[in-house]
């Protein structure tokens, strides 16, 4: 659906985009991941044709971005993080002015509209004027707005920020709908890791315009290398013992608790607790958090300098 | 001279503030209390309705709910920028009708939204509110250097603000509240949009300056940032408290940690000594024990299985989030839904409050 | 209150905005370009016409000192959109939840709107020296003029402000503007003496502080006698405590 081929973009000298190639399948939600300013974002608009890449190129629903703008741009929808709908008229009349924007034919136009609200499940409250609407509301009105034209590719811009967890939930729901009923792709930027786990079928991380990881959730967090187990020993431990038992990958001792990367920890842990007396135990599987802050983990320690976040700000400019 | 007059006037707050505790000890004195507090507005809808609540002093306390439960009502009113229509509410001991320019003395107040000015310098942001916040010229260089410092802005204090990433801003919001050396700091969704790795930096900051003995009151929807972060927190729907506690206790309300152990082969039923915890379910090959503590019940289950000679395949613990909880009590999952006037014009109002 | 806290207070938020231009002038510059257009082309056209009779003065002396407050109402009475963007962007809720004042904080802000006012009088002294319009350049009626321009700028800054607080939006502050710019610019002195008025039109005008505003500046500016001065700035003063004070009760209504 989407094939992006060396995209780059550099301001001045600094490459935002640094020579991206990525392959997106009819179907998926892929999940953009990555740091505040690491790049996401003009990828994203650069897709969407709304920047223009510096040099590489790449073909969204098999139009050239570059030569063939026009097509690649009605055959995306786009909702940003800013709602973009206005307050003072009703969900039905902002569609009908997009609608008219997009030069949606006249007689599917009411069609249209009543389908894509029923959709994203605002067909009864078409008549309020948005500023009744709650925050999750709103976003699902952009989204509507974005379907209008019909995309087969729609990219999200953090689509559930500022969203309390039951309309985060409902969000969710509703972009599966859309994958399963229209078979549309969905590419979405995101900071919630659930998120990125619940929805994503695949997950690209992209960090100082490059990216580093590119792989389903469940194989992401495998680089972790195993569950994560905590335990408060009550006596000082022999480490060396555990060392030798062949499931644990890794062992630290961290003010007076034992970190363990252990496979498997669930079958494990009685064993594990044969060899040492516990106060108590913690243990759990990896989530995108942990392969996250691995993955960032360079920039982790400079941002606490103040070194990293400055980097990113030079992006802005 | 000029100098002289801000540091008098900066002991007249003290003053001012200490002269309300001479019949109250200051130690035992809530940071924030709220006594039947509301708000309602036009044609009676109430945003905040008859709460009553007490922060301690030197807690993190966190405010979660819905959109539109009427926490931003509740933040506004303790700095002083909307009246309540009814009820009581004392910072420190004074009552924020009475003196609101005391009492936003003693605060810092970190909206949701960016509110740092963009056209002007990280130094510049700080400078302005040190004036405005009557901090002396002598200690304003100290506070704002260590300010920006303490967010690790420093290198890039003499860049416009519009430069800046998203999580930059975020900290220099912070960084803003605290030239004033708030003793409470009032945080709206301190996290908002922010990578893993700077909300952790954020957080950090956030408890490094409740070490330091600042009060704190966040608002958030990020589940795991209020675990995280939270002594305590109160959980609101429709403009009421529907419950509050620390995560651990709420948590309990949904169902305690349960630790599952599974058998490697079958074994008939045998009897759990209660300090262990109590079985919930079981069966032949596994037995579901409801524990007060997940991580501290699983090493003595373990040895009492090993003692009694009984094979465990697996262990594992289920553990409920604040998720669950808050699923359990903001009550309004397809709330956004509901036709009925009055939520919907209260959300309205609410918003527009905002 | 402590009044030098107070005084102090409103000195920072005047700061706060100088410091704004000082990052980015492009408004100022733009800002020029109406009254040179006034100037040079409506001026220098009636000049040259003598349509108008304007006294002792030639026309575009007369509408020097017009221009001047006209260009400085425009800046003020839209001061208020200023405001409701500050207010859009959080940055209002920020200053108003600080310990200062909201005295202090309207007062701040209406000096604000004069530190652009005394941009665009200075420039259009330059101006005027380009266009070798005689006026009087004693450094007193100067000093005097730019006195006129900071309170006249405070007065309709604050009333801008009051309106903002009731008016709440943009588009609706950009409305009310023009709808007040144009009958207050138009049913003054500025372009032309009261005397040429229809004599409805001359009752109103004297109910219209731009008209003292004007006066109290050409007085200065050209003829030198200062009897009407007094009350002009009387006037000017009394209204602005007024507006400030009413905007400061009101500024909270923003945030609602």
């Amino acid at each position: 659906m989407i094939k992006i081929r060396n995209l780059t973009k550099k301001y001045e000298s600094l490459a935002v985009v640094d020579n991206i190639n990525l392959e997106i399948e009819k179907g998926e939600i892929f999940g953009l991941l990555g740091p505040n300013g690491a790049g996401k974002t003009t990828v994203i608009h650069m897709l969407a044709t709304l920047l223009k890449p510096t040099s590489g190129t790449a073909i969204v629903n098999g139009y050239d971005i570059i030569t063939e703008p026009g097509k690649v741009r009605s055959s995306i929808g786009i909702v940003f993080q800013a709602p973009s709908s206005d307050d003072m008229l009703t969900g039905y009349e902002n569609l009908k002015i997009h609608a008219f924007l997009y030069s949606v034919p006249s007689y599917e136009r009411e069609k249209r509209i009543q389908s894509v609200l029923e959709l994203v499940g605002l067909a009864d409250r078409q008549n309020d004027e948005v500023k009744k609407y709650s925050g999750g509301m709103r976003r699902r009105l952009e989204i509507a707005r974005g379907l209008l034209h019909k995309p087969k590719v729609m990219f999200l811009d953090e689509p559930t920020l500022g969203l309390d967890p039951s309309s985060r939930e409902m969000m969710w729901e509703y972009i599966q709908k859309l994958v399963k009923e229209e078979d549309m792709t969905f590419i979405l930027t995101t900071h919630y890791m659930e998120e990125a786990d619940h929805l994503c079928n695949r997950i690209g991380i992209i960090d100082q315009g490059k990216i580093i990881a590119l792989d389903t959730p469940a194989n992401l967090k495998k680089i972790i290398g195993g569950d994560i187990v905590k335990i408060k020993p009550k006596s000082y431990p022999n480490l060396e013992n555990l060392k030798k038992l062949i499931y644990i990958r890794k062992i630290e001792l961290i003010n007076g608790e034992i970190i363990m990367y252990v496979d498997n920890a669930r079958t494990n842990m009685p064993d594990i607790l044969l060899h040492l007396e516990a106060e108590y135990v913690e243990f759990r599987s990896p989530d995108l958090n942990d392969v996250f802050l691995k993955l960032a983990s360079k920039n982790l320690k400079e941002s606490v300098e103040g070194g990293f976040m400055e980097r990113y700000a030079q992006y802005g400019k | 001279m000029i100098n002289k007059i801000w540091i008098n006037y900066k002991c007249y707050i003290e003053q001012e503030i200490m002269s309300h505790f001479n019949s109250q000890d200051f130690e035992t004195i809530g940071a924030i209390e709220a006594n039947n507090l509301t708000k309602s507005y036009h044609g009676g809808i109430r945003a905040v309705d008859e709460m009553s609540f007490t922060i301690r002093k030197g807690e993190i306390f966190g405010m979660l709910g819905p959109n539109g439960a009427g926490k931003t009502t509740v933040i506004k009113m303790i700095v002083t920028l909307t009246k309540a229509t009814s009820g009581a509410l004392q910072v420190f001991g004074i009552d924020v009708t009475r003196s609101p320019e005391t009492v936003r003395g003693m605060l810092g107040y970190v909206p949701q939204s960016i509110s740092v000015d963009t056209d002007l310098t990280a130094y510049e942001n700080l400078l302005i509110f040190s004036k405005l916040f009557n901090v002396s010229k002598k200690e304003r260089d100290e506070r704002i250097t260590s300010s920006l410092e303490y967010m690790g802005l420093t290198e890039r204090a003499s860049d416009l603000v519009k430069h800046y990433s998203g999580g930059m801003m975020r900290r220099l919001e912070i960084a803003q509240a605290l030239v004033n050396r708030p003793r409470i700091l009032l945080l709206d969704e301190p996290s908002i949009g922010l990578d893993p790795a700077s909300k952790k930096h954020v957080w950090e900051s956030i408890k490094q300056l409740n070490r330091d003995g600042t009060t704190i009151l966040i608002t958030t929807h990020d589940m795991s940032e209020a675990d995280e972060l939270c002594g305590r927190i109160a959980i609101m729907s429709a403009g009421k408290i529907s419950v509050m506690g620390s995560p651990t206790e709420l948590k309990k309300t949904v169902g305690g940690d349960v630790v599952t152990v599974n058998l490697t082969s079958a074994h008939p039923i045998i009897a759990i000594p209660k300090e262990i915890g109590s079985v919930v379910h079981s069966s032949e090959k596994s037995i579901q024990i409801l524990a007060i503590n997940g991580e501290h019940a699983v090493p003595p289950i373990a040895d009492f299985f090993r003692s009694h000679e009984i094979k465990v395949d697996s262990i594992l613990v289920n553990k409920p989030n604040l998720d669950d909880v808050f699923m359990k009590y903001a009550k309004r999952r397809l709330a956004d839904e509901i036709h009925t006037g009055a939520s919907q014009e209260r959300r309205n109002f609410v918003r527009h409050a905002r | 209150m402590n009044i030098i806290q107070f005084l102090y207070n409103a000195i920072t938020i005047a700061e706060m905005e100088a410091r704004k231009i000082r990052h980015d002038t492009t408004e100022l510059w733009t800002r020029l370009v109406q009254p040179a257009l006034w100037l040079l082309i409506f001026g220098e056209t009636f000049n040259a016409m003598r349509a108008m009779s304007t006294g002792s003065f030639s026309y575009i002396q007369f509408i020097t000192p017009g221009i001047l407050a006209q260009s400085v109402l425009f800046i003020a009475i839209f001061y208020g959109i200023t405001v409701v963007w500050e207010r859009d962007v959080g940055i209002i809720t920020k200053l108003l939840s600080t310990p200062a004042s909201h005295v202090s904080i309207v007062l701040g802000k209406s000096l604000a709107a004069s530190i652009r006012g005394i941009f665009q009088a200075m420039m259009i002294f330059v101006l005027a020296l380009i266009l070798e319009v005689h006026i009087r350049l004693d450094p007193i009626d100067i000093a005097g003029v730019f006195a006129v321009t900071i309170l006249f700028a405070m007065c309709f800054s604050s009333l801008s402000m009051l309106l903002a607080s009731f008016m709440k939006t943009r588009d609706r502050m950009m409305g009310i503007g023009q709808a007040l710019t144009m009958p207050l610019f138009f049913a003054s002195n500025a372009i032309y003496p009261i005397s040429a008025m229809p004599v409805w039109l001359q009752y109103i005008s004297k109910c219209n502080p731009l008209s003292y505003v004007v006066d109290a500046m050409r007085s200065m500016l050209l003829s030198g006698s200062y009897e009407n001065l007094p009350l002009d700035i009387l006037i000017l003063i009394a209204s602005t405590v007024v507006f400030v004070s009413l905007a400061s009760v009101t500024i909270k209504r923003l945030l609602e």
